[in-house]
């Protein structure tokens, strides 16, 4: 009918779940692989935590449509190097009489960002942001922006260590930025163009960041509907107006305005204002509700044995 | 690459059936993707089955959307559209070259990354053409300022890509007996967005068939490019690179 419902129905075919001990053949390469579970689904195929052989963990992803997920896998391997891989295999195998294309990719263990921050306290936000600026780096100095840097982006491990996942927004330096999320993207704000440069990626995780701080609930009533009031004052506003920014304003404020050249700078520059605000000690005294139940039942039990001994 | 995005509520009442006029567009090449802009409720039984069967002739597809989500919108079928149709033509080349239906998904990983490849240059190079078409009569007419930050919303998309990107707006009913009247002709940039939808006509008609087929009228004539001979040097080298889509540039 159109040219539209020949991927859908490509797509609802492979869109049923895979279920645990089910096994994935490549066609090509030979390699077998156990599903353990699902990890994800997004909106071009499904990830899978899978196993071979002995405890070899990885994350597999199904595609729907072997263009899309073959960019996937051309982009992966571009960056694949020896000390860091991004792409294991990439193959073909029949699920359910249909040929679908897959690629295994390093597991990330971890939460995302915003649950780690809600469990671990929000002193954490500030390292994260900076170990997200590293991340990036990384990937910048490569000639690739990642685009779409958002929350469900961003996986943190129980040791507090960030990684950056899905790989489907990320661009050549100089095109346009292939996948973008509107509330982390400078066009959205009237703050510079949809072009993949650093400092596209650099102002993504500055609101991200004040997002994080300022809390969502905060955030996005700012965030208006309305696009007159939609600008970079307004999220620099925001900042000004949320004591947990302060010790990274110069940084928000620069990377608001597109002032930095690399993220290489924008990283030193991150790192210096840590240190000059003194570190995580100067935070709102630690929050430990626990503490005077703790002391007050010791001392009971003191006073208790005391009784006890004397009576 | 062409493609006109029809924003509309689903009710026209005057002239050529809209359909017949989308099926006409694409018989010229021209994807028609159609969004129906939800009044309150609902669009009602008419207006979405209009929507659905004006991108059924037209090739495209077709969503029906609050006024909010009218600029995601337009760039999921924006993008959408200049990735299928670059399919389609590469489709059509390798079913030619390998003698039987061939899809990137038949050939072996190792090709199939080479010629995924070249489809992603094209979707970032190939010169795009996108005519807005905005239904300005009745309950449409307070969607409008929703329409114009989707205009500037995706202008800013088109600007980013590599290659030559031109944008057109429309709205209709014209004033006097027009069906249409051009807001901006092919354009990069959009230096005035205040300037769109100044001239409504506030008369009742809903003239969603002439209207397509007068967009139709104007993407056959010149694009602003042709005017200058130098917007041409960047599509040039992947057309003398990838000599295959040659025919298929504009």
């Amino acid at each position: 009918m159109t040219i539209w419902s020949k991927q859908e129905s490509v797509r609802s075919a492979s869109a049923r779940m895979l279920p645990t001990g089910a096994r994935i053949r490549g066609l090509y390469n030979e390699r077998t692989y156990l599903i353990e579970r699902l990890l994800g689904e997004g909106a071009n195929g499904c990830v899978y935590l899978v196993s071979r052989g002995r405890k070899q963990v990885a994350a597999l992803k199904l595609g729907y449509d072997a263009a899309g997920l073959q960019s996937e896998i051309n982009l992966l391997s571009g960056l694949n190097s020896k000390d860091k891989p991004y792409l294991l295999d990439a193959d073909d195998a029949e699920v359910e009489g249909i040929r679908c294309p897959f690629y295994v990719m390093p597991y990330v263990e971890g939460v995302r960002v915003t649950a780690f921050i809600a469990k671990r306290g929000r002193d954490w936000t500030y390292i994260l942001i900076r170990q997200l600026l590293a991340r990036l780096d990384e990937l910048h100095r490569q000639g690739w922006a990642f685009g779409d840097v958002k929350p469900e982006n961003i996986l943190v491990s129980e040791s507090g260590r960030a990684a950056l996942v899905d790989y489907g927004g990320v661009s050549r330096f100089g095109d346009s930025v292939r996948q973008f999320t509107e509330l982390y993207d400078r066009g959205y704000w009237h703050a510079g163009s949809r072009t993949a440069e650093p400092s596209y990626d650099i102002f993504a995780v500055a609101v991200l960041g004040l997002r994080l701080l300022a809390g969502h609930e905060q955030f996005d009533a700012r965030a208006g509907h309305i696009p007159q009031n939609r600008g970079p004052e307004q999220l620099l506003t925001l900042a000004r107006q949320t004591p947990a920014c302060k010790p990274i304003a110069g940084f928000l404020s620069k990377a608001i305005h597109n002032r930095y050249a690399s993220t290489g700078e924008a990283l030193q520059d991150y790192r210096q204002q840590l240190l000059k605000w003194g570190g995580l000690k100067a935070l709102e005294p630690l929050h430990l509700p626990w503490l005077p139940v703790a002391f007050a039942s010791s001392f009971l039990t003191f006073v208790f044995l005391m009784w006890l001994v004397y009576s | 690459m062409k493609q006109i995005i029809l924003i509309t509520d689903g009710c026209s009442n005057v002239g050529i059936d809209p359909a017949a006029a989308a099926a006409q567009a694409y018989e010229d090449g021209i994807v028609v993707n159609v969004i129906g802009v939800l009044d309150g409720g609902d669009l009602g039984e008419r207006g979405a089955a209009e929507v659905e069967r004006i991108a059924a002739s037209g090739g495209g597809m077709s969503r029906v959307v609050h006024a909010k989500d009218i600029a995601r919108t337009v760039q999921m079928m924006t993008r959408q559209t200049v990735a299928h149709t670059i399919r389609q033509v590469i489709h059509t080349e390798l079913s030619t070259i390998m003698g039987q239906d061939t899809d990137v998904a038949a050939l072996p990983p190792g090709k199939r990354a080479q010629v995924v490849e070249v489809m992603d240059q094209l979707n970032e190079e190939a010169a795009l053409q996108v005519a807005l078409l905005i239904d300005a009569s009745g309950s449409m007419r307070a969607k409008l300022p929703a329409a114009k930050e989707a205009i500037q919303d995706l202008m800013l998309s088109l600007q980013a890509r590599r290659g030559k990107s031109e944008l057109a707006v429309f709205h209709y009913p014209g004033r006097q007996e027009r069906s249409v009247e051009l807001d901006l002709g092919w354009s990069s940039d959009l230096s005035a967005p205040d300037k769109l939808f100044q001239k409504l006509n506030m008369k009742g008609t809903t003239p969603t068939g002439p209207a397509i087929i007068e967009v139709l009228k104007y993407m056959a004539g010149p694009s602003s490019a042709q005017a200058n001979r130098d917007d041409y040097a960047v599509v040039e080298p992947l057309q003398t690179r990838e000599g295959l889509f040659r025919d298929y540039m504009v």
